[in-house]
């Protein structure tokens, strides 16, 4: 008994007793949006505007969990609810835009550190299609070899990595180890 | 039996069909509300066909769809008589014999107008963006048919796509 109010007090003490205060807090679900305080007029109005634009501009993400439009017209002469729907709108439509929830498999294709759209011919499918596992192994820049990219060119680099060049010798004529950058001419300044 | 199957799936197909589904985009219209008044729900439509026709929607969706908010409706002084037959599908249910109601209607029109233009504005130019194709800002460049594919907005890989598998974002 003693053991199960340490740990009830140790971690309300660890969240700074957040559980307490966010206590009866609606949250959108899978999502960081929360619903503010208010009436409950204004509360639908604030959960309707957010469904809408959540939906209109979110990711597939949250285009699978919200349904769609939302707009109670049993409340159209309501100006809180107006009022809550204008400002579910403004402040999820710079949630789902801004810092969307992501897809879960997004640590798979680190290999497109852009996470740029491309072109639908070009690209590729995911893990296997596509990713790091259908490169070529020892292409420059490509495969597991591209991995390595960081340890022999630092960042900019020109040469290959250690899978496709001398590693001791990357530099080439002038010398230089691990293929460092060097702009400038050896003889001059 | 062959004509039965077919006549039953075609009544499953067309039952499912938003008022505009020969349109690209169109099934955004399954959002249209069902509930509210007539002019309500005139208004959302409207406001959704314009909110498309903008340029958020781009140079094909501009193709499909204009601005579509009725000027008559939105008058000062409108003419009731000319409405009611313009919209005699549309508006049937409202009491035309009715000062109120008719003003309610109108009102109901021209204040859902926005919201479906919103919604439908910004559902278009997401679509846009994920698909990697966002419309130029007007005046900005001339559209190229040939960097765009319609196809393109059903690809798995766009912008922001989170279905597993595709591990873009």
């Amino acid at each position: 008994m003693k053991k199960f109010f340490i740990v009830i007090f140790l971690s309300l003490n660890i969240f700074s007793c957040k559980w307490l205060a966010d206590a009866g807090t609606p949250f959108y679900s899978m999502t960081r949006i929360k619903v503010p305080a208010g009436t409950p007029a204004f509360q639908k109005g604030y959960r309707d505007g957010c469904e809408t634009v959540t939906y209109a501009r979110g990711n597939p993400f949250y285009k699978t969990i919200y349904k769609g439009y939302r707009y109670d017209p049993k409340m159209i002469g309501n100006s809180e609810y107006k009022f809550g729907h204008t400002r579910g709108i403004a402040f999820c439509f710079m949630q789902v835009v801004g810092n969307p929830q992501s897809s879960f498999d997004n640590y798979l294709n680190y290999y497109d550190p852009t996470m740029m759209a491309q072109d639908w011919n070009s690209v590729g499918d995911g893990l296997f299609d596509g990713g790091v596992f259908s490169q070529s192994v020892t292409t420059p820049g490509n495969g597991i070899d591209g991995i390595f990219d960081v340890l022999q060119k630092g960042g900019g680099g020109t040469t290959g990595s250690i899978f496709s060049t001398n590693p001791f010798w990357a530099g080439g004529s002038v010398g230089q180890f691990f293929g460092q950058g060097y702009s400038g001419s050896y003889y001059g300044q | 039996m062959g004509n039965k199957i077919l006549a039953f799936l075609a009544v499953i197909f067309l039952s499912s069909c938003s008022p505009y589904w020969y349109k690209p985009f169109g099934f955004i219209f399954r959002h249209a509300p069902k509930e509210g008044s007539p002019g309500f729900r005139l208004g959302w439509l409207h406001g959704c066909e314009s909110g498309l026709g903008t340029q958020f929607g781009g140079a094909i969706y501009q193709s499909f769809y204009s601005w579509k908010r009725d000027p008559d409706i939105t008058s000062s002084n409108p003419d009731y008589e000319k409405i009611r037959r313009r919209y005699k599908k549309e508006l049937k249910d409202v009491n035309w014999n009715d000062i109120r109601d008719i003003k309610k209607n109108f009102s109901d029109y021209n204040t859902i107008f926005w919201g479906g233009h919103y919604f439908c504005r910004q559902s278009v130019v997401g679509t846009l963006i994920a698909a990697d194709m966002p419309p130029p800002v007007a005046d900005e460049e001339r559209y190229n048919p040939m960097a765009h594919s319609l196809g393109n907005v059903f690809k798995m890989t766009g912008k922001g796509d989170t279905r597993i598998g595709t591990g873009l974002w």
